[in-house]
Parts: structure tokens; sequence; C-alpha cells
């Protein structure tokens, strides 16, 4: 029951204290097959 | 007629604890304490066989808190802390109400899955960056602070192993992990929800309603990096902090699952300590050193050294005072049991701080020749005491005193005129419904 409880308890932390919406170190890298100069060049 | 060597004794005792309280030029609290203990034990107070009795009493409990203070180490050198500030802002989409349930629900998830000092060491600095983040003044902080280490530090009683006067006290009365569960979980669970429903009722008017958040780019700014700037952000590994609480929370659950087995606590506490080292090293090629440097080993010297002052009160017959003043009550049923433990714990407690009261309580419930239902009974009405009732002064417990400190060294005035203006209104009603919850929640499943 206590081993129940701890699970619940981790998940609880996990999802309201570390699961945020916001990027992480896989989340942050954007891949693209254009260089920066390239998209920029495209925009203009 | 009381004789010359117990007025020595109960003098080195009283100085012992008045410098660990007032800590003169910050000195560490177990120098006065171990001086005490040292003069007790050449002044033949407490014999050397005792000394191994204490330090076999002492020592499982002091590593197994060791071991959860190395976990937390290993955590905030990940940045695990300053991820989950960060986070708590966020999510508290601009409301002061929010920030003020996901503060409590952390203070009471790190004592959870931590330990109470631990929890007040580690929450109170994520409180302070919060509250400094959102320029609030101090009637609206107060809340956030005040509430958070109440919250912290009483939630270490529903579950052993969240605070080392606990741990202390278990094995001295020879009840398991699973057993003080099963009896305390519940009514210190109904005491701290009374405690957080009536902070809330008392702060309701200073907790901000809007917390004026500045976004960037449609984003809240963070707390650690410059909005132009999210470089940290973008270093967060979520995997490793899954990694990590996955660890900790199996070391929690292991405590319960292994201990019927005859496995002592502490080694699985270190065991679970040493994987999550290993991890970080593994992940991020960081050696044991930090965390070895780091830990407060001292607590060994400190928890020995304080069992050793009561022994020598023990000794020099406050136990047989106490037996002899209260014995009869207790003995009179449960109900008798319950609030005269509870009461005498929470008073000593607030006059020389909860681990000596604790102790004290336990070795003169455990010669009081009690029924062992009603010695059980006495024991976790003591714990209450000694993790709620204590809670009335901030000399109560060591983590309130840590607390203290920790806002003085960040120039956050709190005065115990202030502290004591709100737990006089908290503590004695959510002790007497954990007292009242506990005798009932007995006479329900014994």
């Amino acid at each position: 029951m206590m081993l129940l409880y701890f699970s619940i308890a981790g998940f609880l932390f996990y999802k309201v204290f570390l699961n945020s919406p916001s990027p992480t170190k896989e989340e942050a890298v954007v891949e693209t097959k254009q260089s920066t100069f390239e998209q920029s060049k495209a925009a203009v | 007629m009381v004789d010359f060597s117990t007025i020595w004794m109960y003098l080195i005792f009283s100085l012992s604890i008045v410098i660990m309280l007032w800590r003169p030029k910050g000195i560490n609290e177990t120098i006065p304490v171990a001086i005490g203990a040292t003069m007790i034990v050449l002044l033949g107070y407490v014999s050397i066989e005792d000394l191994k009795n204490i330090l076999s009493i002492v020592s499982g409990p002091s590593l197994t808190i060791l071991s959860t203070i190395m976990m937390s180490i290993v955590l905030e050198s990940i940045g695990f802390f300053k991820w989950i500030a960060h986070n708590i802002i966020i999510k508290s989409k601009n409301s002061g109400i929010r920030l003020y349930l996901y503060t409590n629900l952390l203070c009471f998830l790190m004592t959870m899955l931590f330990n109470n000092d631990g929890s007040i060491l580690i929450t109170t600095p994520i409180i302070i960056h919060i509250i400094r983040f959102l320029s609030l003044k101090p009637h609206q902080y107060l809340p956030y602070l005040i509430s958070g280490v109440l919250v912290a530090t009483a939630s270490s009683a529903p579950i052993a192993v969240s605070n080392i006067s606990n741990l202390i006290a278990l094995k001295i009365v020879g009840l398991d992990l699973n057993s003080y569960v099963k009896i305390m979980f519940v009514p210190s669970m109904v005491g701290i929800f009374a405690m957080s429903l009536l902070l809330y009722w008392i702060f309701r008017n200073n907790i901000p309603k809007q917390l004026g958040l500045m976004t960037f780019n449609g984003r809240m700014s963070n707390i650690f990096t410059h909005p132009l700037n999210p470089s940290a952000e973008a270093e967060v590994d979520k995997n490793l902090f899954k990694i990590c609480i996955t660890v900790v929370v199996a070391t929690r659950g292991a405590f319960f699952v292994l201990s019927p087995f005859g496995i002592p606590l502490e080694f699985i506490g270190l065991f679970g300590a040493l994987v999550l080292m290993m991890i970080r090293w593994f992940k991020k090629r960081v050696g044991f050193q930090d965390v070895l440097k780091s830990t407060p080993w001292h607590i060994l010297i400190f928890a020995f050294s304080m069992y050793v002052l009561v022994y020598g009160l023990k000794n020099a017959g406050l136990n047989t005072l106490i037996i002899s003043t209260f014995k009869e009550n207790i003995q009179l049923d449960t109900f008798h049991a319950t609030m005269t433990m509870g009461l005498l714990t929470t008073v000593f407690s607030n006059i020389f701080n909860n681990l000596p009261a604790v102790m004290i309580g336990t070795l003169a419930i455990t010669e009081m020749d009690l029924d062992t239902a009603v010695m059980q009974v006495a024991y976790l009405a003591n714990i209450i005491g000694s993790d709620i009732g204590s809670l009335l002064t901030p000399i109560g417990t060591l983590a309130t005193l840590i607390w203290m400190f920790i806002l003085k060294k960040y120039h956050i005035k709190v005065t115990w005129g202030k502290y004591i203006s709100i737990t006089i209104l908290v503590v004695p009603v959510a002790l007497m419904v954990s007292l009242f919850s506990l005798y009932l929640w007995i006479l329900l499943i014994l």
C-alpha cells in the first residue's frame, strides 16, 4: 500500500513541479534543412 | 531533597540547550550539545554500557536521515529545485492563491519524499526566490513563508521516515514502520489538513489575487534566466529528473517493503543515495566528492550527544518524576494516554526543542509498565506533540530554527512575536484535531 502511495506522491510531484510545457534540451533544438541565412533570404 | 549532583545534571542540560538554541557567533548546534554530553559522561551520569546502547539506537536513524539529505544534495546539483521554482511560477498563472496552494503542496511532498529539515533547507530558499522575483510586500509574502514552514514540519508526522526524532523513538518503543503508518497516517493527515485550512483562512486577505507577472513573447519570464537568454532553461534534462524522482520514490517505497525482512532502514537509504550518485556520474560525469563534502555528518554526533544528555536526565531521576506524576492518568484508557502524552510533549518541545522532548517522553513511556496497546498509543501521541504541537514557538523544532536562520540570511524579518501570533491560532487546533483523530482512529481499527 505504501508503495502505491509513494508512486502517487512521486507521480504528482513530477506532474506538478517537474513537467512543464517549456522547451527541454531535446525540444529546444529545432531541426531544419535550411541555414539561418537561407531562411532570412527566403523571408526577404 | 534534591542532591547536588542532580542540580549539576539539570544545569549542564539547560546550558547545553540554551547555547544550542542561541548559537552565539553562529556556532554549529552540535558543539554545545557535544560538550554537555562529554561533561555528563566524565561526571559519571552515563556509563560506558549506556553509551553503547545509545550508539545502537541513534546511529541507524541518523544515517537514514543523512541518506535523504545526500539525495537532495545530488538533486540540487543537477538544477532540480531551480526547475521546480521556475515551474511553480509558470503554473501559478498569475494567481496568488494558486501560488499559495502550489508552495504548500511542494512543502508537503518534499517532507514526504525527503525529511522535514531537508524540506525546510530546500523549500525556504525556493519560496524566497519566488517572493523576491514577484516583489511581494511583507504582508503579502508572510502567508507563503509561514504556511510553508508549518506544513513542511507537520508533514513529518504521517510516516516515520521523515523525521529523525520519530525514527529514534520508533526504535526505542519497538514499533515497526508499517504499524506506525497504519495508525498514524490518517490522524496526522487530518491534523495537517485542518492546519492548512486554518492557515488559508487566516491569510486569505493577505494573499495577492494577481501576481503581476511579466510575459515575454507570450511566455512567463523565467525566475533564474533573463528572458532574452533562456539558455539555462534549455539545459534542463527532464529525462534525468524523471529517473531521479523514480529512484527517490523507489527508495521511500523500499523502506516499507524491505524493512519487514529485517533489512535496516539506513542500508536502504544509503543504497538509494548511492544509486542517485551513480546516475549523476553516468549522465554528467560528476563524482561523489561534493555530496560527501556537503553532507552534514555532524548530525550523527548531534543526535548521539542529545540522547546522552537525555539519558543523563533519566539517570538523574527525571523519568521517575514524570512517571509518578502522569502514570496514573495515562493508565486510565487510550483517550487519557493520547491527550496526556500529546500535551506533555508539546509543552516539553516548546521549552527545550522536540528532539530531547520526544526522547524523554518515549523513555518515560517505556518505563511505565503500560499495556502494549496503550504504550504504543501514548508513544504516537508523543510524536504528534513533537511534530505538530512543537510548532507553537520557533525553538520547538530544529526545522523552524533552520527556517529562522535562512530568513535572517536573506534579510527577511519575521519576529518571534509575528510567528507566535499566527501559530497560537493554528497549532493548538491542529494538535487537538490530530490527537482526537488518533483516539477515534484507534477505536476504529483496533
